[in-house]
């Protein structure tokens, strides 16, 4: 009936960490502390930048093909993304600049229309959006060069990269510093942080893209599921060092009871 | 009404997905609705991307009639687009020598192609990030120096330089990586239960 093996429990306890942190914030109503994140604290500055200069934003999420929404990596990644987008589009609407989103992946061409239409309309600007904007670029290769020909003809001000990246990353920031453009990138996939980390003028490593969210919406209830996280990192840190350990004094009780 | 259309049903398939595919992880009973799951995941993928298609094309169209900037690229996009469609649809459809000879001349080429242009990019990042600026700078500087010259071919002459580059990388490099990859699960597990729970809602 219950497959064996599998990580339930620490799933189950790590789950129920945030969960609690999550009720106790919706009940205390307590605001919780949270470190700064520098690249969401740039968005507003990267678009009043765009504003002034009269030029555009750039939004992208990485390549991705079919079916990248169900990918158990891919999925939480560009949900997140369009999280900061949500944000990002009501900024546009506000400030003026128009945002251009380059879709690499073909099941988030829809949800990322919607998300900015509705952008536009909460700030009672439906006017002001342009569909064709939203462009989806095919995948892969194709896809990334077709973003570098908008970034270089558009000379757009400030690019926002958040998502699973590929190999495009690098070519995206570098040409985006080529036309002087503010880059903030973010994505979870090791194999790209240090691209990102190297040329991005702001940038949000693994989990603080999954944080953005809460952090954006800057709701009582939601901050609390991000100090759950932080608490079950800290559990996880715990449990490393106590296996650490039990296996370096050869403690097999432990290692047994933690599976090991 | 809307409220319910716009806000509820979504979160509602968002809540029931998610319970679905952690309970087919441990539950055996749940595979057979988990495996349908995935199927119509597959399906919905599929007109996702006959949409996108209709969006591009619509988009490459009016970019044509009305003598965009570049409209003449729009053009080759459509023709590659219809040439592959058409290439496909001939029997025996995706297997067909044409339908080989287009994705293999034409696609992969180009990609490698595209491709190569990141050597470029690399050298361009590794000069900006290699910059001895402080002392975490040095250090890295250091470590990017012993990793380069274990992979460059002459180098082995100046010394044994893949003892240190394989420790780099398998110990510093591998437990910074881990210690990523362990907090973007657990951001993953709190996103999931943020949806689950309906406080977080990327579809409105």
């Amino acid at each position: 009936m219950i497959r064996s093996g599998n990580v339930l429990d620490f799933v189950v306890m790590i789950g129920l960490m945030i969960a609690i942190y999550l009720m106790m914030s919706r009940a205390e109503k307590k605001m919780p502390k949270l470190r700064r994140i520098p690249a969401l604290d740039a968005l507003e500055e990267a678009v009043g930048r765009a504003a002034e200069t009269g030029r555009p934003i750039l939004f992208t999420q990485g390549s991705g093909g079919t079916g990248t929404l169900s990918h158990p990596e891919e999925g939480p990644q560009i949900m997140s993304g369009l999280n900061v987008l949500s944000h990002l589009a009501a900024l546009a609407a506000n400030l003026g600049p128009r945002i251009i989103c380059c879709v690499g992946q073909s099941d988030s061409l829809i949800p990322t229309t919607e998300i900015v239409r509705e952008a536009y309309i909460a700030q009672g600007m439906p006017e002001a959006f342009r569909e064709d904007d939203i462009r989806f670029l095919g995948s892969g290769n194709a896809y990334a060069f077709a973003a570098v020909d908008i970034i270089r003809t558009e000379e757009v001000a400030a690019a926002f990269f958040i998502g699973p990246f590929y190999n495009e990353s690098l070519t995206f920031v570098f040409h985006s510093d080529d036309v002087g453009a503010m880059k903030i990138g973010g994505t979870a996939f090791t194999h790209q942080m240090p691209f990102f980390a190297a040329v991005c003028d702001y940038f949000m490593i693994g989990e603080e893209i999954y944080a953005a969210g809460a952090y954006l919406s800057g709701e009582a209830e939601e901050l609390g599921s991000v100090v759950g996280e932080d608490f079950a990192k800290g559990f996880s840190i715990i449990l490393i060092i106590l296996a650490v350990a039990a296996a370096s004094f050869g403690l097999s009780g432990f290692l047994n009871f933690m599976r090991i | 009404m809307t409220s319910i259309i716009r806000d509820q049903i979504p979160w509602f398939i968002a809540g029931a997905s998610i319970i679905i595919m952690f309970g087919d992880y441990i539950l055996d009973p749940m595979a057979v609705i988990a495996t349908a799951l995935r199927n119509w995941a597959v399906i919905v993928a599929a007109f996702a991307m006959g949409l996108a298609m209709v969006s591009m094309t619509i988009f490459h169209f009016r970019a044509i009639s009305q003598r965009q900037s570049g409209w003449y690229y729009s053009i080759c996009t459509l023709a590659g687009m219809l040439a592959m469609i058409i290439v496909a649809f001939m029997p025996p459809m995706t297997g067909s020598a044409q339908f080989n000879w287009l994705y293999k001349w034409v696609n992969t080429v180009s990609g490698q192609t595209t491709y190569a242009a990141l050597a470029f990019w690399i050298s361009a990042a590794a000069y900006r990030t290699l910059r001895v600026r402080s002392f975490e700078a040095t250090l890295m500087v250091v470590a990017a120096m012993i990793c380069m010259f274990a992979n460059a071919p002459l180098s082995a002459l100046l010394g044994p330089w893949k003892p240190a580059a394989s420790w780099f990388l398998a110990v510093p490099s591998t437990g910074a990586y881990r210690g990523i990859v362990i907090t973007s699960a657990c951001g993953m597990i709190a996103l999931g239960l943020r949806v689950l729970l309906g406080r977080l809602r990327p579809w409105e």
